[in-house]
């Protein structure tokens, strides 16, 4: 199939570019990596007469991982996050996320803010970034930049003369931990249930912070509270990931979907919370 | 609205006034002319026939508009050979018969293309596991894989033999 007729394209190079062709064209569509929006386009689903293509905007391209906070441009691809040492120093949970969507020419194309503008509920970046409690970064023409919580970021909620920036999460004290674990129904594919995992470890590995999110379910990712209550104050390596597991299990709702059952969920939500923290070990090297 | 769209294909510009809706795998098959990669999907972008390499990187050319490679280097299946030798990944495809009806070959030679690269040059060995995951993003609903994770064992083998200078000749993007 084919996209209906596009008027006018755009390829500004700045932000403030951007933002001034926005208000001309209050009805545009922004273009980043395409990899949601073109097969929309084709399937006839959204219609682009104004289409402003964001990839030349090299001010968003960079990912700065600082002592206080990290940022990852709008531009940043799946694949230059995957490609990034200190992102998955900070972040692992956001690095294996990248690395688990979709397929080699997705990841070099597609970007981490377009996911989340997307706000699909199998996305894989939406949990991630929840766990690491991070933000989005909203400029717009008139107002100064805002910055919304992942957990409360809807792409529908954009007004018509914003953009997203980058998206951001603070650094804390102590050392990061952390893994994404997705199931599909075959490798590679789209989350029927995923877990997030994001631990902060103090004095002795003592657990100090611990996010665990869970995607797949509707209406969107959710926190796992009491299970991520679970971990804090233990030792990192004595957690019962079992005990953790079952809790995230029993206090995440889910769904029946063309996909898979409500029940089935709840074992994959075990599963994948298991394994999470399992991953969360090895890529610490087993401190 | 049509605009004006050059774009180098394989060291050679190829010019055309399209439709803006066109997206860059319809310029390449229909107004270059070069017929290599395959079209095989509707709207999702799943099966990575039409997979090229766009400045240096693997992408799936069904899911950019023409306009957007607008000045842009882009190699085709037809840009990998080199002075009349097959390239390293044809010659492994050829020896482990890497392929049955053919349809899905020009996508997994540019996919891995950017995978081999990449995998060479930090001196990596990949497991099957591994190479099977680099190729996900192309549909083979003939040969099994088997053969086809063969051919890059053996392209991974061949290229890690060669000098610096002759392994660059066969990467020229
Ligand atoms: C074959 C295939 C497999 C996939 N598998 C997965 C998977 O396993 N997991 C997964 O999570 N995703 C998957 N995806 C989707 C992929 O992650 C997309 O890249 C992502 O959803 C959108 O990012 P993009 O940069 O391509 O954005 P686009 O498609 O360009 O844009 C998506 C939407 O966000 C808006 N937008 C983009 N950037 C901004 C911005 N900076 N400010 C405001 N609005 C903006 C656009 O206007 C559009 O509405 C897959 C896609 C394909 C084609
Ligand atoms: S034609 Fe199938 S992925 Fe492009
Ligand atoms: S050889 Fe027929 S689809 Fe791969």
């Amino acid at each position: 199939m084919y996209p209906k007729p596009i008027e006018r394209y755009f390829a500004p190079s700045s932000v403030a570019e951007t933002l001034a062709l926005r208000a001309s064209y209050p009805q545009a569509v922004f273009l980043a990596g395409g990899q949601s929006l073109l097969p929309l386009m084709k399937a006839r689903r959204i219609a682009a007469q104004t289409l402003i293509d964001i990839n030349g905007l090299r001010e968003l391209t960079d990912i700065e991982v600082g002592t206080d906070v990290a940022r990852v441009g709008a531009l940043v691809r799946y694949r230059d996050a995957v490609e990034h040492p200190g992102l998955r120093m900070q972040a692992n949970v956001l690095v294996d996320a990248a690395l688990s969507v979709g397929d080699l020419q997705v990841r070099n194309r597609g970007t981490l803010v377009g996911s989340l503008c997307f706000g699909d509920l199998t996305g894989d970046i939406a949990p991630a970034a929840m766990a690491l409690g991070a933000h989005v970064r909203i400029m717009s023409s008139t107002q100064g930049p805002r910055l919304v919580p992942v957990s409360s970021f809807k792409g529908e909620g954009l007004r018509r003369d914003e953009i997203v920036t980058h998206l951001e999460f603070r650094i804390t004290q102590g050392r990061p931990a952390g893994a994404y674990i997705k199931y599909g129904r075959v490798a590679q594919d789209r989350a029927i249930v995923s877990a997030a995992v994001h631990l902060v470890l103090g004095a002795s590995n003592c657990i100090e912070q611990a996010a665990i999110v869970i995607g797949g379910v509707a209406p969107g990712p959710m926190f796992a509270r009491s299970a991520s209550q679970e971990l804090i104050g233990r030792v990192f390596g004595t957690e019962t990931h079992s005990a953790v597991a079952a809790a995230a299990s029993v206090e995440i709702v889910t769904q029946d979907d063309a996909m898979a059952s409500a029940i089935y969920r709840k074992q994959l939500i075990f599963l994948a919370v298991q394994r999470a923290l399992q991953r969360s070990h090895v890529t610490r090297g087993g401190v | 609205m049509k605009q004006d769209v050059a774009i180098n294909l394989n060291g050679e510009i190829y010019t055309g006034r399209v439709e803006l809706r066109t997206v860059l795998v319809d310029f390449i098959r229909e107004v270059a002319g070069l017929t290599g990669i395959h079209v095989g999907c509707g709207f999702e972008g799943r099966c990575g026939s039409c997979t090229v390499i766009l400045e240096g990187v693997a992408v799936k050319s069904c899911l950019m508009l023409a306009i957007q490679a607008d000045g842009a280097k882009v190699l085709t299946p037809e840009g990998l050979a080199r002075g009349g030798e097959l390239h390293p990944l044809q010659t492994a495809f050829r020896d482990h018969h890497g392929l049955q009806c053919g349809f899905c070959t020009p996508g997994f030679l540019m996919t891995l293309y950017d995978y081999v690269k990449d995998i060479v040059a930090r001196g990596e060995v990949p497991d099957e596991v591994q190479i099977r995951q680099a190729m996900a993003g192309v549909l083979c609903r003939c040969t099994g894989y088997v053969n086809i994770v063969a051919a890059v064992r053996q392209t991974i083998d061949r290229l890690n033999a060669m000098t610096p200078a002759e392994r660059q000749k066969w990467f020229p993007l």
